[in-house]
């Protein structure tokens, strides 16, 4: 297969200091390649290091050995601010629970990572918001606050948060952890829709083994060693959204997006070059989704 | 933009946090008051005292004497010297009436006007030859006040005399200022001739009141009266009002102390409403971090909270300190100092006092919210 790694963990250990003379060898020498637009799950048994290997790979924690690649390019030694644009631009994170900033609303939540970045004005950022909260389900929750939301309701939240920036890379640290089933299947639903019609790459950390259904590989850590193992047959999953529906926002989405690289290549604010191969990227997945529109994905 | 999405978080936090941004406000706009309020009334009282001290002396030199040894002469030639309006020779000695202590001083009656006195019963003397005596309000008061032509018992005791004698009650006049009721002195007048008579020093005074023509002049006068009479004992205006401001600054340095010891409990407080607020949100910081934001957007995001405190708490405390300086009059008053102290707003406390406020907000803020902006992303999420 001619697939592109995207993340690339090379050799990494990490070691955790208890006291003075107390170690605890959380990974040994991991070496873990990621490809684009695949969905990994890592499972493994409590104190394994499979969250601590999810936060080497998101830049949150610093491997005592070894190196981090991301696109080829080794992050594993770049400054907090370095990184912090890294975080902004290339990766979203959805955490066990109680993710949401509290004292904004569901909409202002996915709003935050994009005023961050700066790259729209605000009005754009408020729409794109609500048309990401629309995709997870969310459309009539754009002002509740975290606390009127429930669990599942959150994770869906945090989700579209995660995808404000059209980051390559999720990654998920017990995404259905507190969450009751429906909306664990939802939210199973959604990361499968956004793995096939955006690409997404996505890592997951979880107990559960529903998730790993939807999986592309998956890898058993234990004792912070990696074994990896065959893909798992796939099941049916309940429809619970309208399919048709978020692919149809989708294509609004990334049109909208087209006509927001002119206005911003016309103000010179990004150069041609770069331009030309976002368009290009995109214009590829308008196809793309528009293809799976015109036959009915429903059949099958 | 984020400024806007911060502002927005930082009033959306104070909003769900109510009690707590209201006793930090409250905290920050006490200290202020403080600040405003005793800076307002001291100016108020420093002024009122700088025009008492003219007021009650009358005179802007002094020559004092221990024993009753300046013949009566010296005051003519004194009168005589360039700049000097009028001089008055009088003997100023302690005395009783009853066990009340009083200041007695013997005046000729054609130098009463010197004193201006201000009437409120009877009249002043005018024949230097009869017994006859003016006290001020506060000695009649305490004497139960008798009735106008009542005999007042007078007793001298003053260096080796020992003297006793009977005046008739012809006046009473309004007590001095501030600077007499401060210090509890109080006076009866009567013809200096009969109080040269009962101490048997005919024709000598120990104490010249002297006026200037021109208050610039006083020390010229002094000088020439230094080098006609080497031995004189000056008391100038300028060195009581310098005297008396020497025990303000004291006073107001005291005052400034009860501020600071606010501002420092103000401080507390901002610090400790920022350790709670950030306690409360450490793992929001955390995941803040991990979505992107970079150190200076946090501390943004919780520096506007103090800052937006420290400015209402800042006007807060300008407006009570302002309005709490008319009740400290008020106080001032009650307790005994009948004097009409004139409140005007001193801008320059206002100023201090508001930049004081966001200054020490900042100030105490900083220091929790930096410590929480450097904690690694994934320390932040962890906990609990």
């Amino acid at each position: 297969m001619n697939r592109r790694v995207i993340l690339e963990a090379e050799n990494i250990s990490k070691i955790y200091e208890i006291g003075k003379y107390v170690e605890v060898r959380a990974l040994k020498n991991v070496n873990l390649k990621i490809y684009e637009g695949e969905i990994i799950i890592i499972m493994g048994p409590s104190g394994s290091g499979k969250s601590t290997l999810l936060n080497i790979l998101g830049t949150l924690d610093k491997p005592t050995n070894g190196k981090i690649y991301l696109n080829n390019r080794d992050i594993t030694n770049l400054s907090e601010r370095e990184l912090a644009s890294v975080r902004l631009n290339e990766m979203g994170f959805v955490f066990q629970a109680y993710n949401l900033i509290s004292t904004l609303t569901a909409l202002e939540n996915v709003m935050f990572p994009m005023v961050l970045a700066k790259k729209y004005t605000l009005k754009e950022i408020r729409e794109r918001a609500a048309e990401l909260l629309e995709l997870v389900g969310l459309g009539e929750r754009l002002n509740h606050r975290p606390i009127q939301l429930s669990g599942g309701q959150q994770q869906r939240v945090a989700i579209a948060r995660a995808l404000a920036n059209d980051p390559s890379i999720i990654l998920m640290d017990e995404p259905t952890g507190n969450v009751d089933v429906n909306s664990s299947a939802i939210i199973l639903k959604i990361i499968k829709m956004l793995n096939k019609f955006f690409g997404t790459t996505f890592i997951i950390v979880t107990h559960n083994p529903e998730i790993a259904v939807i999986s592309d590989r998956i890898i058993y850590i234990r004792d912070g060693k990696l074994y990896e193992t065959k893909k798992i047959p796939k099941i049916n999953l309940n429809r619970k959204i309208d399919e048709k529906k978020i692919l149809r926002l989708q294509i609004s989405l990334l049109k909208n997006e087209l006509k927001r690289l002119k206005y911003l290549v016309d103000r010179n604010e990004i150069d041609t070059d770069t331009y030309l191969t976002i368009v290009e990227k995109t214009r590829l997945r308008i196809e793309r989704i528009e293809k799976i529109l015109s036959s009915d994905i429903h059949e099958k | 933009m984020f400024l806007y999405f911060a502002i927005k978080m930082a009033f959306r936090n104070m909003w769900i946090r109510k009690m707590r941004t209201f006793l930090t406000i409250l905290a920050i706009s006490w200290s202020v008051a403080t600040l405003v309020a005793l800076t307002t009334l001291g100016v108020g009282i420093r002024n009122r005292i700088a025009d008492e001290i003219g007021r009650v002396l009358r005179s802007d030199i002094i020559i004092s004497e221990e024993s009753i040894a300046i013949p009566s002469q010296v005051t003519g030639i004194i009168g005589s010297i360039p700049h000097v309006d009028s001089a008055v020779g009088t003997i100023f000695v302690p005395a009783k009436i009853g066990k009340r202590s009083i200041n007695i001083i013997g005046i000729p009656s054609s130098q009463l006007d010197f004193f201006e006195l201000k009437m409120i019963k009877g009249d002043i003397f005018n024949n230097d030859e009869e017994n006859e005596i003016l006290l001020d309000e506060n000695v009649y008061r305490s004497l139960g006040s008798p009735s106008i032509g009542s005999n007042i018992r007078v007793t001298i005791s003053y260096g080796g005399f020992y003297e006793e004698a009977t005046f008739r009650l012809k006046g009473v006049f309004k007590s001095g200022g501030f600077f007499l009721s401060l210090t509890g002195i109080n006076f009866a007048i009567v013809p200096l001739s009969r109080l040269q008579d009962m101490l048997d020093r005919k024709g000598f005074v120990n104490y010249i009141f002297i006026k200037t023509d021109d208050k610039k002049m006083i020390e010229e006068v002094s000088h020439s009266i230094k080098s006609i009479f080497p031995k004189a004992s000056l008391i100038k205006e300028t060195d009581i009002a310098s005297a008396v401001t020497r025990v303000l600054d004291i006073v107001h340095g005291m005052l400034m102390a009860i501020t600071l010891i606010g501002l420092l409990v103000a401080a507390m407080g901002v610090m400790n409403t920022v350790m709670m607020s950030i306690r409360e949100r450490i793992r929001e910081i955390g995941i803040m971090k991990a979505l992107g934001a970079r150190g200076g957007d946090i501390f943004m995001i919780f520096i506007i909270e103090i800052v937006f405190m420290g400015i209402i708490g800042g006007l807060l405390g300008i407006f009570f300190g302002y309005i709490g300086s008319f009740a400290l009059k008020d106080l001032v008053i009650r307790l005994g100092l009948t004097f009409n102290i004139v409140i005007e707003p001193q801008i320059d406390s206002f100023i201090e006092g508001f930049l004081i406020a966001i200054f020490v907000s900042i100030l105490s803020a900083s220091y929790p919210i930096l410590k929480a902006v450097r904690i690694r992303p994934l320390e932040a999420i962890r906990f609990e």
